[in-house]
Parts: structure tokens; sequence; C-alpha cells
């Protein structure tokens, strides 16, 4: 067997009459070769790492825990039905939340640890570090969905549901997976950060969904450009129709209706798999553009340039830092929290969507229902993106701080690591304000409905267990920063998970054994998450300062 | 007057003991080059004069600060520079050095004058508003350094300052140090390059197995260890009689004569190199060439640690 050196010396065994082949790099890796490198070595990682199979854990203790309720429920019938609903749309919601965790960080990573071009010296194409990457991530997100199968074959036994049906869940989460992991790669070729990568893959998938609105509300456009034509219209109908269908969602939702009788492998799963695909292609046009070669290092633009007239706006918008411990706070809110921009720019997109749909919907504006039913929406949006916006702020608290080498700076500055801390949380509430700020537009616009539900939340000890659930979630992700050099989102969701699972084991039991009760348990559980929240808000100062003397 | 005072300090990580029993007193306004091998203890007692190793065990006082007690006095009068040196290189130069004078509580209207200042003095002002992610590994060097200036700490503690620079960068913070020593700063210097830390220190410590093996001024160090240095004699009447009236100055341990040269090892603080020199002319040597090889800290630190890589 011939061998040959890098640098074209001879290896043992080397045919020496071959001079023309002398001095040439190795030939490049097949995009095979190098992405089966890459995916064997994540799967080598993830062997010594405690994490995947903690996710998987939970997972698996979940659906064991939603058998149980449904099993409980089966007085009511269609038992099958109502485990197969749980299961399908926790896969669903699960799979888009790990998958625009995971795929991301899949390029931004390497980006960001310099390790990209490592990679690309060592002859492997483009096209293999995408597949070697996504495709351990996609094993990862695949394995933590193959716990759903074996409980989605149960639900059929259990009745109400087509064993039909079963199948089409577990082929849609699938096929929803790939489409998620073509858009995180693409997402995470494109831009240099992993939070950048993540954003973008977040604003994609909302396009994706948007998209059928836009294709319905085409004939409507006669009030920009006349009236259409006979045949438009109904074309328009039949591709919104045919994209609101591949909406993963979308298509659940008929997949568990009573009598669903399609193709296991209909056009929607198609129609995800052929996007998945194209985003895939995507990623790999761009990478030569944006992630194949080492930006060069920045200069100071000039001031006459419009990149220098736009750093010279941006940087007026930022005031002076304030003397004392706030410094650490302005700084995180203008550069990690997206600064005076993000914090406009974020409030406007949900308005700006609530007012396209109005328009292009020939709602009325100056119908009162109209505004009532946007005040409902940015709400709903407004309370659950301020509540993932600010776990996403806090969960990069430190893990930035470790990234960037810049722990022991802070540490030895003239405050304590308890004042550091609280500092760095009010920097990661400040950034997410904004966001909080289209929640009070939504009450603003419908305050019957949001006295309403504030009313509810408040009298209710379910409500205040689900903002217990929020602290504890928001706890769990500032603790993870420092514990996590990343994923720390993915780990305090991964605590989230465990959480539900033991609560849900509780109260499951409790109702076995005592038939009620549950309202006590409500309290403790309540109580303990508060509780827990406050250790773990208690125990970060001490880990910044083990971290800042490990770093 | 001590800057830093350390007393029987004991490191530990899990069931790692990383220093075992250092005592250093370091003079205000020395440089003190603390060398050793991997894995010796060099960081973790840097890092514990900087108030980062918690807990630890034996007195660290820091400018009269006890370091355990009143960490934050201590951060007052000290500028850690990690190996490490991180950086936020989303930020332009004036941002970075603006955010840490604030955290440091220095009132806006002095920074501004401040951070020019610093700027100048670490010769950096020209990059001034240039993104920090845009500068080479030295200007960041720099740059770390300027930061730790800003609230004018008395010592500065800088960890493996020179590791990864080019040799010119190395030229320009050797400079650099020599004139914050004019400014009257104490410097904690850690380094592998022990020849460069032979030019600009004028104190060593020696760490090895997280205990102190010497220290002192080099030439104090030689002494005591007893080392050789070799000093090459050239001249134009070489013969049997010369080395031998050569072996017979008192301080001499041995020559070894060679063509026209005699290669003389001396024991340090034996003889003097001029009391040597007359001793020759002395003895009837018309001597062509004189040069005596400086003192190494190599030699020091191999016959102190034996090279020994722990790391």
């Amino acid at each position: 067997m011939q061998t040959r050196t890098w640098d074209g010396a001879a290896g043992p065994g080397e045919d020496l009459a071959a001079p023309a082949e002398r001095g040439k790099f190795p030939e490049a890796a097949s995009a095979w070769t190098g992405a089966t490198a890459l995916f064997t070595r994540a799967m080598r990682s993830e062997t010594r790492t405690w994490r995947p199979a903690l996710l998987r854990l939970g997972l698996g203790g979940t659906m064991v825990l939603m058998v149980l309720v449904a099993s409980m429920e089966s007085w009511r019938g269609a038992a099958g039905r109502e485990l197969l609903g749980i299961l399908a749309w926790t896969a669903i919601i699960g799979t888009t939340l790990l998958g625009l965790v995971l795929f991301p960080g899949a390029i931004a990573d390497e980006k960001e640890d310099g390790t990209l071009p490592l990679l690309r010296m060592s002859g492997m194409g483009a096209l293999a570090v995408l597949m070697g990457k996504g495709l351990a991530r996609l094993w990862d997100l695949l394995l933590a969905l193959a716990v759903v199968p074996p409980f989605a074959v149960l639900a059929a036994t259990l009745g109400g549901v087509s064993v039909d049906q079963t199948v089409a869940v577990v082929v849609l989460a699938a096929a929803h997976a790939v489409l998620i992991a073509g858009v995180g790669l693409l997402a995470s070729t494109i831009t240099a950060t992993q939070a950048a990568a993540s954003a973008l893959a977040l604003a994609l998938l909302m396009a994706w969904w948007l998209l059928p609105a836009l294709a319905w509300s085409l004939p409507q456009w006669d009030l920009l450009w006349g009236p259409t034509p006979p045949g438009w219209t109904l074309v328009a109908a039949h591709a919104g129709e045919w994209l609101t269908n591949g909406i993963g969602f979308v298509h659940l939702a008929k997949i568990l209706s009573t009598g669903w009788s399609g193709s296991v492998v209909a056009a929607p799963v198609w129609l995800n798999l052929g996007a998945g695909a194209v985003a895939l292609v995507l990623a790999w046009l761009a990478f030569p553009l944006f992630a194949d070669s080492e930006p060069a290092a920045p200069a100071a633009a000039p001031a006459r340039t419009w990149r220098g007239r736009l750093h010279r706006l941006l940087a007026g918008l930022r005031q002076r830092p304030p003397a004392g411990a706030l410094a650490v706070a302005w700084r995180d809110f203008h550069w990690r929290g997206g600064g005076w921009v993000l914090a406009v720019v974020k409030p406007l997109l949900p308005l700006a969507v609530g007012l396209a749909i109005i328009l292009l919907d020939h709602r009325s504006l100056v119908d009162r229902e109209t505004w009532r039913g946007l005040g409902q929406g940015l709400m709903v949006t407004g309370l659950a993106w301020g509540i993932i916006d600010v776990g996403a702020q806090l969960s990069r608290t430190f893990t930035d701080e470790i990234r960037q080498q810049t722990l022991g700076a802070l540490l030895t500055l003239p405050i304590s690591a308890g004042t550091l801390v609280r500092i760095k949380v009010l920097a990661a509430l400040r950034a997410g304000a904004s966001v909080w700020a289209v929640l009070l537009i939504g009450a603003f616009l419908a305050p019957k409905e949001f006295f309403e539900a504030a009313g509810e939340i408040l009298s209710h000890l379910a409500g205040w267990c689900s903002i217990a659930t929020v602290a504890w979630f928001w706890a769990l992700c500032l603790w993870g920063s420092v514990m996590w050099k990343r994923l720390a989102l993915m780990m305090a969701l991964i605590g989230m998970v465990a959480t539900w699972f033991l609560v849900g084991m509780a109260m499951a039991m409790t109702y076995a054994i005592f038939r009620g009760g549950s309202e006590v348990l409500v309290f403790i559980v309540m109580l303990a998450m508060f509780l827990g929240a406050l250790a773990l808000l208690a125990d970060t100062p001490r880990r910044v300062v083990k971290r800042g003397a490990e770093g | 007057m001590s800057d830093v005072t350390i007393r029987g300090l004991h490191i530990r990580y899990g069931k790692t003991e990383a220093v075992r029993g250092l005592d250093l007193d370091i003079p205000a306004g020395a440089i003190v080059g603390f060398i050793g091998p991997n894995g010796a203890g060099k960081t973790s007692t840097i890092k514990c004069m900087a108030t980062l190793v918690k807990p630890f065990a034996g007195s660290v006082r820091v400018g009269g600060h006890d370091v355990a007690q009143d960490p934050a006095a201590v951060r007052r009068v000290i500028g850690y520079v990690p190996d490490s040196f991180g950086v936020y290189d989303d930020l332009t130069v004036r941002e970075y050095l603006h955010f840490f004078a604030a955290a440091q509580g220095i009132p806006g209207s002095r920074r501004l004058r401040l951070v020019d200042d610093v700027l100048a003095l670490t010769d950096l002002a020209a990059k001034i508003d240039a993104p920090v992610e845009g500068l080479s590994r030295g200007m960041k060097q720099r740059l770390s350094i300027s930061r730790v200036l800003l609230h004018d700490p008395a010592l500065l503690l800088l960890d493996e300052p020179a590791s990864g620079l080019d040799p010119h960068a190395r030229i320009e913070l050797r400079e650099l140090l020599k004139e914050l020593q004019r400014l009257g700063k104490t410097i904690v210097v850690s380094s592998h390059i022990l020849h460069e830390l032979a030019q600009l220190c004028s104190r060593i410590a020696i760490i090895d197995h997280g205990r102190l093996v010497a220290e002192g001024a080099l030439e104090d160090i030689w002494r005591t260890l007893g080392l050789l240095r070799l000093v090459l004699v050239e001249v134009a009447n070489p013969g049997e009689a010369l080395s031998e009236a050569a072996r017979r100055i008192p301080g001499v341990e041995s020559v070894e004569p060679s063509h026209e040269r005699l290669a003389i090892r001396i024991h340090e603080g034996g003889v003097a190199l001029e009391d040597l020199h007359a001793a020759l002319v002395a003895a009837g040597a018309r001597i062509r060439g004189f040069q005596a090889e400086a003192m190494d800290m190599e030699s020091a630190f191999l016959a102190l640690t034996r090279g020994a890589t722990h790391g």
C-alpha cells in the first residue's frame, strides 16, 4: 500500500518513480469521508457527556407521564387520541425549540472558536462540513424523537386513533426536524455568532410560517396595482392552501382530527423535506461567501463612508458608561443585548406583522374588534417572546465572558461577585424590556382582556405556579450560563422538561393515591420552584468566582 | 517595604495541591520574574494575589491589605493581566477603555484624558477608534496593559505576557515594562522566555512543585547555587605556563587551553571579572579578547528544577 506525507515526501512502500505527484497537498477528502469524520467526532464527544442522555431520559420520562395522564383520563373515551395528541404536540414543539438551539451553532460555533479554517485546511469540502456538523445534530434530535414511536404505537392500542395516524405523526416530526436542520445550517453559515444564527433561523422560520398568509393575500393586493386577473386568484388560493398545509403545526392538527385518512407520507411531508434540502443547498452555495474565508480584520471605518456614518450614528446612540458597577450593565445592554436599535426593532416586528395581517385581510381600521384582536395577539406574542427573550439573554450572561476569557478582568474590578451577578441580571431584564412593551401595547389595545387574564393568573394558584415556573426557568438560564460554555439555553430547557416530569409524576401519584389533593401539591411545587430559583441565584456568585479562578 | 508578602501559601484544586507552603516578599518598585516549569504553581500564585483564588491557606498581603479579608481594597491597588488577556472583540479601543474606566468608578469628566494618557503610554493612540478585533496580538496585549493602568495601580501582575508575541512585540512589551518601572510600579511577571526576563527583572523567583526554590537577584542565585561562569580569553602568547598560572588564580575552577584561547570557568563571587583580567595580565598574558558569558537564567532554572515539566 502506498503512503504519502502531506508535503509529497515518500512514505514507506511508495513508488519513488512518480515525481509529478510530489509537492501536492493530499486530495480533498470526499464529502462523505469528511462528513463521516465529523460525525464520528461528534458521537465520540457525545458518549463522554451526560447531557444528551439526560435529555432522552427526561423526554422518556415525560412520555411515561403522558401515558399515565391519558390512562387516568380514559373514562372520558378515546384515550389513545388524547395520548397521541399530547405526544405529537410535545414532539413538534420540542423539535422546533431544540432545533433552534442545536443547528444554528453547527458552523457558527466553529467560527467563534476559530476552528473552521482548520477543518477546511484538512481538505474538507463545504458540503462535508455542513453534512458532518448537521448530521451529528440531526442524529441527536432524531434520537431524542426516538422516544416517541413506542408510545405512539401504545396510543394506537388504547383506541380512538389509527396506526396510520401514529405513523403519520412520527414521519411529520422527522420531516419537520429536517426543515429546522436546513434552516439552522443556512443561518449558521451566514452569520458569525451562534446568537445571531439563532435569531436568523427564527426569523427564517417565521417567514416560512407567514408565507401562506402572503400567498392568500396576493389577490387582495388590488389595492396597490388594480384588479387582478380571475385565474390569478385561483392560483394564489391553491398556493396558499398548499403552503398552509406545509406548516408542520397545521398538518399535525389535521392528522390528529377524528376520522383522518390521509397518506402517511403526504405532500406536506415532502414540502418540509424539500424546503430543508433547499435550505441546505443554499447553505452550501453561501459557504464560500460567508464561511470560507477569514473575514479581514475590520479597520476603523472612515467617517465619510456609509459604514463609517452608520458606525458614528450607532456610537452616538450609546451614551458614555455610567461610573461604577452599572458600567457592566451598560456594556451588556449595548453589545450583548443589541442596544437601542434592537430595543426599538424588537417591538416593531410583531406590530408590523399584526398591522400587515389587518391590511392584507381587508379588515376595517375603524372597527374596534380589529384592534382588540390585534391587542390579544400582541399580548400572547409579547408574553411568550418576553419569557424566551429574557431567558436567552440570561443564558448568555456569563457564557460570553467565559468564551471571551474576560471574566477574570471583571472579577478584579472593585465590585463583588454578587453585585456583578445582580448588575448583569439587570442588563438582561433591560434588554428584554422592549419585548414586554409588546405585551403592554397589547394590553392598551385590549384592556378588558388584559385585566381579565391578569386577574385569572393572580387569583389562582395555578397562575402563581406559572409565574414560579418562569422564575425557575430564568434562574436555570442564569446559573447554566456559568456552568456551561455553550447551549445553556438548551440545558435550561432540559431542566424544565425534567421539572415538568417530576411535577407531573408527583401529581399523578398524588391523584392515584388520594384521588385529590392536587391543590396542596401545586402549592408545594410553586414554593419549591420559587425557592429553587432563589437558591440558584444565591449560588451563582460562588460559581462565577470559581469560573474566574479557572479561566 | 514589601508590596507583597506571602506566608505559607497553600492552594489546592481537588486532590491536586498546586502551591505547597510558598513564602515570598516582593519589594515595592521591583520587577520580579516569576519562573518555573509548567504546572509549578506560578499562575495559581499570581491569581491568588489577584484575589481570584478562593479558598487558600496561608497569608497573602498586597499593598498592606489581606487578600482574603479585604479583596476590594486589594483590587484597588493591583492590575492583573491574565495569560489569555481576554478582550471584548466587539468594542473599539476607546469603548473598551471607557468601559473599564467607568467600571473602576472613574468619573466621566476624568475618563477622556485618562484614556488618552494610557493609550499614549502604551503607544496605541493611533488605534483609538479601531475595533479591538482588528488589533494584532501584540497590540491586544498592550491594550490589556492599558486596561490595568486606568486606575493607576501600584502593583501589576502579568501572567505570561510575552506568550505568543513575535520578537518585535516582545521588545515593545519589554520597553513598556521598563517605562512602567520608571513610573514606580511594582511588576510581577511570569514567563517561560527566561532570557527576556533576565534583561528586565531586578529579582527572580523560581518556583517548582508549588514551592519557592530560589528568590533574589540573579547574581545572588548564581552565587548560592555555586554555578560556574565561563570566560573566554584570546591570547597572543598561549602556552602551558600561562594556563598553569591562570589555574592558580583564586576563584578559578578550571582552565582549558585551545589554540590561542583559554576557556576559564570561575565561581560567581569567587573572583571579579576585572580582577581576573588583571591577574592574567600580571601572569604575562597578552590579551586580544576577553569575553565573559552572561549569567543566564536557563542554567539557574535547570539546575534548580532539573528540567522538570509537570504540566
